[in-house]
């Protein structure tokens, strides 16, 4: 199926010479193929083959994942987020005297400073 | 354990501190109630504003849990053995879906820090540490194999939830290993 923007694409004569996709799985298939973890990664089938849920069913127990530090790599890198990123913890205060400290985002919070950073190194 | 950090990091490194929620859905009462359990995840890089726009699609869905079989065509016997095998079904599997946060307490080694490109460009020396895991009561009791309408985290029992306790006599921390 030919549509406008195949023929766009072609007088343009840009490298993208795909006909126009049918459906979405189409795209997701390409997207995913991307090199270098530049997209999500796709997601596998897995079989735990020695475990059973007991001798009435014997069919295997499958589940569905995707690698949990490619999602992490994606999250990363996306543009969108680079206002709103942020990379090391905070102290933010509302007043000088007394010290009033305010916890509001979670690198403004104890958890944070007290697993980054060391001890000696604190200020 | 995935939660304990024994040491904080080395200057330089940034902790990309993994936020993962999950709930089981019910989908449907017809052939014999489909149910979902997704495992989502997000970072906590990411400012609270910006990760609770679901527009911005900052929330990954990593695994599909399966659904273990229904405990009412069990007979009363085995019920407590069917337990046992649902719970070690569900610990293989999020064993094996965060494997790779897992690492060795030897400073030295390399095991579990990534270098991720970051939104502004630069490539960064990250630690990926599961930081929280956000679901409701009834999902607690599932991923811990408590009863229901039990306190989560201290050993309280069921008919003396909401009394006053003292300081000097609070109820013990559950210990989750020994589930």
């Amino acid at each position: 199926m030919k549509t406008y923007y195949d023929n766009v694409l072609k007088e343009e004569n840009t490298a993208l010479h795909f006909p126009s996709f049918k459906n979405v799985d189409g795209v997701q298939k390409l997207v995913a193929s991307m090199p270098d973890d530049l997209a999500l990664g796709e997601w596998e089938l897995h079989t735990l083959e020695d475990m059973k849920w007991n001798d009435n069913h014997q069919r295997p127990i499958k589940y569905w994942s995707r690698g949990i530090i490619k999602s992490m790599k994606w999250l990363m890198r996306q543009p969108a987020y680079t206002e709103h990123f942020i990379c090391a913890p905070q102290c933010c205060f509302n007043s000088d005297t007394p010290p009033n400290r305010l916890y509001t985002e979670m690198h403004t919070a104890d958890w944070w400073w007290e697993t980054q950073v060391r001890r000696d190194t604190r200020v | 354990m995935l939660t304990d950090v024994k040491s904080t990091l080395t200057v330089g490194d940034t902790l990309v501190p993994l936020i993962v929620m999950s709930d089981g859905t019910h989908l449907s009462n017809f052939a014999g109630d489909k149910k979902e359990w997704p495992v989502y995840m997000t970072i906590g890089n990411l400012s609270s504003k910006l990760r609770q726009m679901p527009s911005t699609h900052s929330v990954v869905m990593v695994a599909l849990l399966p659904i273990p079989i229904k405990n009412r065509n069990i007979p009363q016997k085995w019920l407590d053995e069917q337990r046992q095998t649902n719970r070690k079904v569900l610990n293989e599997i999020l064993r094996r879906v965060l494997q790779l946060l897992t690492f060795k307490q030897n400073p030295s080694a390399e095991s579990g820090y990534y270098n991720v490109l970051c939104a502004d460009g630069n490539f960064r020396r990250c630690k990926p540490v599961l930081a929280a895991w956000l679901a409701d009561c009834p999902e607690y009791s599932d991923l811990h194999h408590l009863e229901r309408h039990v306190c989560l985290w201290c050993e309280c029992p069921k008919n003396k939830l909401g009394d006053y306790v003292p300081p000097d006599k609070k109820h013990p921390r559950r210990d989750h290993n020994l589930y």
